[in-house]
């Protein structure tokens, strides 16, 4: 979705005030699996996820009148994900908050730690200690690594100051540094 | 080592923001940094529910009308709005999603609005928000029947053809008729609620085959989830039972859980309440469409609760 120009969006958001079809059907093309990924970074779950991407391109075309070209559609579309993410997290949380638990029992991880930090390894070790990472600092971060949003995009998303999400991406460096030097120092200790 | 698909450079804000630290820490960080390709998030995409997506979502852009498959089927779509424009009709979903030769009509969520949609045989399904009916693109020429999610008032037309609306644990069956069905599976305490406002309507269980009851008109029924033990058939007052098609309301000792489901399908907003409040039962109805605020002042008023607005909608809470 980075590498889609900013003009490019401006063109679909004119097409979509037309109600142009072709520029709806583009759009989702174009954007399904990235918007997808950023609703899996917050739910975690594949069939949550595709549920709320088939809400935001309805709404959207429900909204289509509405939206600005001269404003962003691609920071549009993320905080419509967002948006309906966190509040399909928050129902989900109030009403199945015993099977939430079921469906995603915390993975016991003690078997790696004694895996040296060879390179095979690392990136499941790198991915665990992402997923463990206080929800909102993991966002930005994923965000910020894997989706190329730059800060000021991440902050206006989540609604917090530039400076904040450069707080939390150190955070979360500095977290990996810290877990992947526990690891080191322990092979070191290991005969 | 996990083959590398491309790595995206430390963003100059971050850059900046680290350039103060030592420069062994700075190092790391940027270490860090790059090491982390290795734990690209690889979430294999599900491709046929994509295509399922993409489908239904190009069947909402597209008018039903300018869809031959459809229009000699779906004569007519209209709003019978009291919120909205006549245009939301663009936004009920007509979809091939249960089979290839199954019809499915979604009433929108959020619209504030019910549609109406007339079958082949001349019968009237009004829908409530969010509400789903299926039927067969050989509806009518052999059987007449339509399967049922949600909420939906039925004007059956006459014929030797029985008519049948299968929901998640009922059948209903009739020849002529007008009633309602209300079946939503996930309601706390869920029934099927049968009502029925002219002639009559012999209801089932489909999950125990021993027993149906007939209904006449001014009579309702509910079938609980088992069958005949929470099935209950009773002469009521219906005046306000079909208010729900204008915008208006009646529950009847229906848990305020069930009623803040009604309101979120309607409005599409967040409505919080705790478990002391969800299962709370109330009374309540209203004739005609007011405000989302207006009814949970009614509700709020009626059992002495309180609301008010959070991000994203409303909170109910004691008082």
């Amino acid at each position: 979705m980075r590498s889609i120009t900013e003009e490019q969006f401006r063109s679909w958001s004119l097409g979509l005030r037309n109600s142009d079809r072709r520029s709806y059907t583009a759009l989702f093309d174009a954007t399904y699996d990235a918007l997808h990924r950023y609703g899996m970074y917050i739910l975690q779950d594949q069939s949550a996820a595709s549920d709320i991407l088939q809400d935001v391109f309805l709404k959207l075309w429900q909204i289509r009148s509405n939206i600005d070209p001269e404003r962003s559609l691609r920071a549009l579309m993320y905080q419509m994900v967002r948006n309906y993410a966190l509040n399909h997290e928050r129902q989900r949380r109030r009403h199945f908050a015993e099977e939430l638990e079921a469906d995603h029992p915390s993975v016991g991880f003690d078997t790696m730690t004694d895996e040296r930090l060879d390179a095979d390894s690392l990136g499941k070790h790198l991915t665990h200690w992402i997923e463990e990472m206080p929800a909102r600092r993991r966002e930005a971060f994923l965000l910020s690594r894997y989706e190329g949003l730059t800060h000021e995009e991440i902050a206006a998303l989540m609604d917090l100051a530039p400076k904040t999400v450069n707080n939390h991406i150190v955070l979360a460096l500095q977290h990996l540094r810290q877990q992947m030097q526990e690891i080191e120092d322990r092979d070191e200790q290991t005969p | 080592m996990t083959t590398r698909r491309h790595i995206t450079e430390i963003p100059d804000g971050l850059a900046a923001y680290i350039k103060e630290e030592h420069a062994a820490e700075r190092d790391a960080l940027h270490s860090v940094w790059n090491l982390c390709e290795d734990a690209r998030p690889d979430y294999s995409l599900d491709a046929d529910r994509k295509a399922g997506i993409r489908q239904h979502i190009l069947a909402v852009v597209n008018r039903p009308a300018d869809r031959p498959g459809i229009r000699h089927t779906l004569r007519l779509i209209t709003v019978r709005g009291y919120a909205v424009a006549a245009s939301l009709a663009l936004l009920v979903a007509v979809s091939f999603n249960l089979a290839p030769d199954v019809y499915t009509v979604r009433a929108p969520v959020g619209s504030g609005s019910t549609i109406s949609l007339d079958l082949p045989d001349g019968s009237t399904v009004t829908l409530a928000p969010g509400s789903v009916v299926s039927f067969s693109e050989s509806f009518a020429q052999t059987r007449r029947r339509v399967t049922l999610k949600g909420e939906a008032f039925f004007d059956v037309s006459s014929s030797d053809i029985p008519f049948v609306v299968d929901t998640y644990n009922a059948r209903i069956t009739v020849r002529g008729t007008r009633f309602s069905v209300r079946a939503w599976a996930d309601d706390i305490d869920a029934t099927t609620d049968v009502r029925v406002d002219e002639g009559r309507v012999s209801v089932a269980s489909r999950r125990s085959h021993d027993w149906d009851v007939l209904l006449s008109a001014g009579n309702e029924i509910s079938v609980a989830g088992a069958g005949r033990d929470g099935a209950e058939s009773t002469s009521a007052d219906l005046r306000h039972a079909f208010n729900w098609i204008d915008g208006g309301y009646e529950y009847k000792n229906e848990p305020i859980g069930n009623v803040l489901a009604d309101l979120k399908r309607q409005h599409n907003v967040l409505i919080e309440a705790p478990a002391s409040i969800m299962f709370r039962p109330i009374s309540i109805f209203n004739q005609v469409n007011i405000s989302l605020e207006e009814v949970l002042g009614d509700i709020s008023a009626t059992v002495g609760i309180m609301y008010r607005p959070i991000s994203g909608g409303f909170e109910l809470y004691e008082k």
